[in-house]
């Protein structure tokens, strides 16, 4: 797993692009992608909350895991949705989808010990794909090389809208 | 206000609840099954190291720190104990500069050759101390979405759903359609509200996360 601000910042670096070309995505929707970005990592609740403890309470075994994989992150994302008002919920489950697959995509590229990636598709399938074997989570260059390209699109994004707000005067 | 629920409040909460238990069904299926989706499929040193002799010629993943390099071996245990000879460690070990050193940590898959020597196919390097910054900026990432999250929407109690913030001028408007309410709002107003939360937000954070 790469660290969540790395995830965060490309999810970010996505959103703001996508801002440029549709009109309908502002700050708010740009969040939205971000949040995508961030939810397969709800798992690492596991770090305060393990699932042994959970097994425990419950009496039956218990993994986060499935919160990581593609059918889990489908399930978060409508659920995340629901809390959104109607108007908006469409749009939200595009943007959060959009950031959803930038984080399997950037967890599939890491580096693994086996060279194996992780079971994206279980349940459907056990199926590992072969790791991309690009980077650690704990890798301080993804987050500095994505931090460098969110900073420029910042600035680009604020030079467009006042740009474009004095020719509007 | 805007487009009502398709279903009513009770298809929104029908559908929630749906959802949450599919997700909590999930949750306790990934439990009980012996293939975890996140974890490798394979024996680790956990398993390896009180009882090698059960693993011999099978795939298993070491993990331990360096304290030998001619040849490179590792000990699996803070103690120094579990040894195991690495063979082609230096060339299998893909995030290598240079040679493995006594100390270096590292993670490595292959075959167990014999009780005390594994046959590297593949393997990371990895230092213990890299963990707490992953940590930190992890937490600082989290705290951004947030954040903007809770600075751009609010939860609006007649329809019991987020909006965001900067709708709540356009109220009046009931057109259904997403795209046409957001255009219909005063441009340079909204403009004017994204420039002074873009300004504060990424820069603050991409700042931390430089460290």
């Amino acid at each position: 797993m790469a660290d969540v601000l790395t995830h965060v910042l490309v999810g970010y670096i996505v959103g703001v692009s996508l801002s440029f070309r549709y009109d309908w995505i502002k700050t708010e929707q740009v969040t939205l992608v971000m949040l995508g970005a961030l939810a397969p990592d709800f798992m690492k609740i596991g770090l305060f909350v393990p699932d042994g403890y959970v097994a425990h309470l419950l009496g039956v075994p218990f993994s986060w895991s499935p919160l990581h994989t593609l059918v889990g992150t489908v399930i978060v994302i409508s659920l995340i949705s629901l809390l959104l008002a109607p108007e908006y919920r469409k749009g939200a489950i595009i943007l959060l989808a959009i950031g959803v697959a930038t984080h399997l995509v950037l967890d599939i590229a890491l580096l693994t010990p086996t060279g194996e990636a992780y079971a994206v598709f279980w349940p459907l399938s056990s199926y590992r794909p072969p790791s991309g074997g690009l980077y650690l989570s704990t890798d301080r260059w993804p987050a500095l090389v994505a931090a460098t390209i969110a900073v420029a699109l910042w600035a680009g994004r604020r030079y467009r809208s006042e740009s474009a707000a004095s020719s509007d005067l | 206000m805007g487009v009502s629920e398709p279903f009513g409040q009770r298809g929104r909460l029908l559908a929630g609840v749906l959802l949450f238990t599919l997700l909590i069904g999930m949750l306790l299926v990934a439990g009980t099954t012996a293939n975890d989706p996140l974890e490798h499929q394979y024996p680790t040193d956990v398993e390896v190291t009180p009882t090698p002799e059960m693993y011999v010629g099978e795939q298993v993943i070491l993990g331990g720190r360096i304290v030998d390099t001619d040849p490179v071996t590792i000990a699996t245990r803070a103690s120094g104990y579990g040894r195991f000879t690495l063979v082609d460690a230096n060339t299998e070990v893909r995030n290598l500069e240079g040679s493995l050193q006594t100390g270096d940590h590292v993670t490595v898959f292959g075959t167990l050759e014999d009780e005390n020597t594994l046959v590297v196919e593949y393997g990371l390097t990895q230092s213990p101390d890299d963990r707490s910054y992953m940590f930190l900026v992890s937490f600082l990432g989290g705290l951004w979405v947030a954040g903007r999250f809770l600075t751009g929407w609010r939860f609006d109690r007649k329809t019991l759903a987020f909006v965001p913030r900067a709708d709540t001028k356009a109220q009046g408007d009931d057109s259904p359609d997403t795209n046409s309410r957001s255009l219909s709002f005063d441009e340079t107003d909204l403009k004017g509200t994204h420039e002074s939360k873009s300004t504060t937000e990424p820069d603050r954070h991409t700042k931390r996360g430089d460290r």
